[in-house]
Formats: structure tokens, C-alpha cells, sequence
């Protein structure tokens, strides 16, 4: 069954189709919430709540248009807003944090052996705790969803040159310390 | 830089605190159930949504012709119409609205306009304010007095580009809710989603012909409406975006090739 074929099947008041929705995209979801909220509770509660409004709301919804980047930007979007009520909202350095972790995140895509690799991945939750929800949002949207600049400039209701800046300066960055982080090994 | 192993890092980070086997499941089932309070089936559940929708747009449809009573009785004294042009400095303040329709893809808007066309704004807004009178009763029921509310609408002359459904002229007057009184013409009053048009814009549009209408058109002549907010599309070059507010559950149009494709593709059906 195509996701088009469950919504349909949704609409019709069959349940069987969200249970398809849920089945196939229920981990990456997950995932994606806790990247963002570092809380599986809250990374669950959130993804349970995306669905329900896929149910609630299964009427509006067009089946020739894809599912899954719908159901993930409502997924980041949710996850920011029930991190955003648990959190003070203070933003922590914007370019220095988001650097540090894009270069632990290619240090990690390049490691072989296993040892080094749980190492780097808890490098990676460390690094990751520092950042702010947003900043974490769009890390999770650029190198996990693999969204568009635009696409992420729209779930976070900011301008694209404001997601465009961000990713490339710290690009730039990456690229110098990356060099020097590597001949250091 | 390799995306694909970035995200199978992440995956991998995260796959550590959020195993494969978790099953939403039940726990999303849970919810819908306690939602509705009753074990009824999600088609029943949209039948007694539609119930409810209908209802409440037959009360609506009921209060709007209460208002209406004073009119059919006093027709032609109570209404008088004004000009003035907005400014475009001084104050502005905003009002939200409720439409009745509650189109917001490009097919349920298709159904519901009488015009669908691409057009440019050619000259600024013309406030318009209708008086209404209505009367103010005791408890008894018994006139005691009458009070005067004052409507201000704007009607905006577009130059029409293109016509994609309906029979449009090459200039078509579009009215919006809100504008400038007379009484004070540095302040601007708007809908949050439907504001006011500046000459220059260009929109695809989405019209329901209101020629005629007693309160919204009581001047004659050829006039429009918006469908609602959805219907509004702002061109920006090769770009489209619509005024509908907080819409997440669609995927609306965001180039215009793909808007025109979709209206297209509703009128060859």
C-alpha cells in the first residue's frame, strides 16, 4: 500500500490507513523529536499528537502530495513548541555551537571503527545539548530530514537568508577546522 | 560532505535512546478514542463533523437574516454611502474575521468561485461606509430607540491578465471589509488575513460574485469578493503565496506554474 492509498483509505474512515502512517513513519519520527527535544517522552508524546491531528484533520489533506515532508515539519514544529514550553528560551552562541557540532558530525561520518564511532556519537549528544531547540531544528532538518534552506525557513517562520547565513558560515568554518582538527589525529 | 552518512550518524545517535521496536500504536489509538469521548468509527465521527459544520452555518445563515429584517423593512433609508480613499500613513489597526467558506486547496476553491483570474492592482482602494440602522428594543420587545453601525468596505479596480475560469472583463472591482473612515482618515482599519491592496500587486484570485448583494453591494454594478483568505494568492515573481492562516495540514501552491497547473487541472475535468 502507497501512502496516497492509506489517506485515502483514512478519509473513508477506515483506521487501518493511519495504522499504515503510524507503522511506516512512526521511528523516524521519533527520532526526529528526540533530536530536537533530548527527551523520549516528550519525543513520543509529541509524534502521538502529530498523528492524531493527521487523523482529526485527514479531510483537508491532498493524497496526490506527499506525506512524509508533511508529517515531519509538523513533527519539528511540535517538537519545538513543546520543548519551547519546558525551556527558558535562551539562545546560546549561534555560529560557535552549530560549528562545533558540524564538525563533530563529519568527524563521526568518517570514523571506522566502532570504538571511535560510540565515542564520537556521544560527542554528538553532548554537542547537540548545547545548542538551542531551534538550532537543534535546523540540524535535525538539514543533516537528518535533508530538507531544503527554503523548507526549513518556513517551519521555523524565519527568513532564508537567516537559515542560508547560519548553515554557511558555519561551513566555512568547518572547512578550515576540519583540516587542522584531522592532522591533529 | 556526505549527506547520507551525516544522517546515518544521527540516525545512529539517536537510534540509541529511540530503539526500532517502539509501536505508537495503541497509545495514538488511546488518544483519538478519548478525544471523540465515544467508541464511534472516524467516518461516523466526519459524519457528525459535517452535522455540526452545517449546523453551524444554518445559524449563521439564521443571525445574518435577523440582521437583515430592518433592511427589507426600511429599504432605502438606511443605507448611504460615502467615498474616501485610504492613506497609506497614520494608524491602522486590525480586525479578525470568520469566513463562512472554508475552502483551501486549489479544487474546493475552484468549486466554489465564480471567477478565477490573474489580474493587477490598477488603482487604490475606495472606502465606501455603509450605515445600518437597527433598532433597540426593551424587554418587552417594544422599540425604544434605533442606533446606527457604520460598515466600511473598500472596493479595489483590478486589471485583469488572465482569466483561468468564469467570464471576467478586462477590469473587475474586488470588495474588502475595512478601510478608512471619514471621520478619520489617517487610520486604517483591516482584516489580518485579507488586507488592504496596494496598486502594483499582482494576485491570482479566487471571486465570488456578490453583484447585488443588499449590504455588501447596495450600490449595484458589477463587484467581488474573495472566496476567503485561501483564495488569495500573492505573486512574487515566479512564486505564490496564499493568505490562508494557519494552514499545516495542506500543502498549498508555492510557485505559480504549480498553482496555474492545479487550476488547470480542475477546469479540464
Amino acid at each position: 500500500m502507497e501512502d496516497g492509498q492509506a489517506i485515502s483509505r483514512l478519509k473513508r474512515g477506515d483506521i487501518g490507513g493511519l495504522d499504515f502512517l503510524v507503522t511506516r513513519y512512526q521511528i523516524k519520527a521519533i527520532r526526529t523529536a528526540f533530536l530536537i527535544t533530548h527527551d523520549n517522552l516528550m519525543a513520543e508524546d509529541v509524534v502521538q499528537d502529530v498523528f492524531v491531528r493527521v487523523f482529526q484533520r485527514i479531510q483537508c489533506f491532498d493524497e496526490s502530495r506527499p506525506f512524509e515532508p508533511y508529517l515531519m515539519r509538523s513533527v519539528v514544529n511540535a517538537a519545538l513548541n513543546g520543548i519551547e514550553k519546558t525551556s527558558n528560551g535562551a539562545e546560546v552562541n549561534l555560529i560557535s555551537e552549530v560549528e562545533s557540532f558540524e564538525i563533530l558530525l563529519m568527524d563521526a561520518a568518517s570514523v571506522e571503527e566502532q570504538v571511535e564511532f560510540t565515542q564520537c556519537k556521544h560527542e554528538i549528544m553532548v554537542a547537540l545539548l548545547k545548542l538551542s531547540p531551534r538550532q537543534r531544528a535546523v540540524i535535525v532538518q538539514k543533516y537528518y530530514l535533508d530538507l531544503s534552506e527554503k523548507e526549513m525557513a518556513q517551519i521555523l517562520g524565519a527568513a532564508p537568508g537567516t537559515v542560508k547565513w547560519l548553515l554557511n558560515a558555519a561551513r566555512i568554518r568547518l572547512r578550515t577546522l576540519l583540516g587542522s582538527v584531522r592532522s591533529l589525529k | 560532505m556526505n549527506m547520507k552518512n551525516v544522517s546515518h550518524v544521527l540516525d545512529m545517535v539517536a537510534r540509541d535512546y529511540v530503539p526500532d521496536n517502539i509501536n505508537l500504536q495503541p497509545a495514538i489509538a488511546a488518544k483519538i478514542e478519548k478525544g471523540k469521548g465515544t467508541t464511534m468509527q472516524p467516518g461516523k465521527q466526519a459524519i457528525v463533523n459535517k452535522k455540526v459544520f452545517a449546523i453551524g452555518t444554518l445559524m449563521i445563515i439564521a443571525i445574518a437574516m435577523i440582521w437583515m429584517v430592518p433592511w427589507f423593512l426600511e429599504r432605502g433609508n438606511i443605507f448611504s454611502i460615502r467615498e474616501v480613499t485610504p492613506q497609506s500613513k497614520g494608524t491602522k489597526n486590525v480586525s479578525v474575521a470568520s469566513w463562512v467558506s472554508q475552502a483551501i486547496t486549489v479544487d474546493q476553491l475552484m468549486a466554489e468561485a465564480d471567477l478565477v483570474v490573474k489580474a493587477r492592482v490598477s488603482e487604490a482602494p475606495k472606502t465606501r461606509v455603509v450605515r445600518h440602522k437597527f433598532p433597540i428594543m426593551d424587554e418587552k420587545g417594544t422599540e425604544i430607540g434605533s442606533k446606527v453601525d457604520e460598515l466600511a468596505f473598500s472596493d479595489t479596480v483590478f486589471e485583469v491578465t488572465e482569466t483561468y475560469s468564469g467570464k471576467s472583463a478586462a477590469k473587475i472591482t474586488v470588495m474588502q471589509t475595512g478601510g478608512s473612515l471619514p471621520e478619520s482618515p489617517n487610520s486604517k482599519s483591516e482584516m489580518s488575513d485579507d488586507p488592504l491592496y496596494n496598486v502594483g500587486e499582482e494576485y491570482i484570485l479566487f471571486l465570488v460574485d456578490i453583484s447585488g448583494d443588499p449590504v455588501q453591494a447596495p450600490g449595484g454594478g458589477e463587484l467581488y469578493r474573495i472566496v476567503n483568505p485561501s483564495g488569495r494568492y500573492r505573486i512574487d515573481g515566479k512564486n505564490v503565496s496564499s493568505y490562508a492562516e494557519n494552514v499545516d495540514s495542506v500543502q498549498l501552491p508555492a510557485t505559480l506554474g504549480e498553482l496555474e497547473a492545479q487550476i488547470k487541472k480542475y477546469t479540464q475535468r
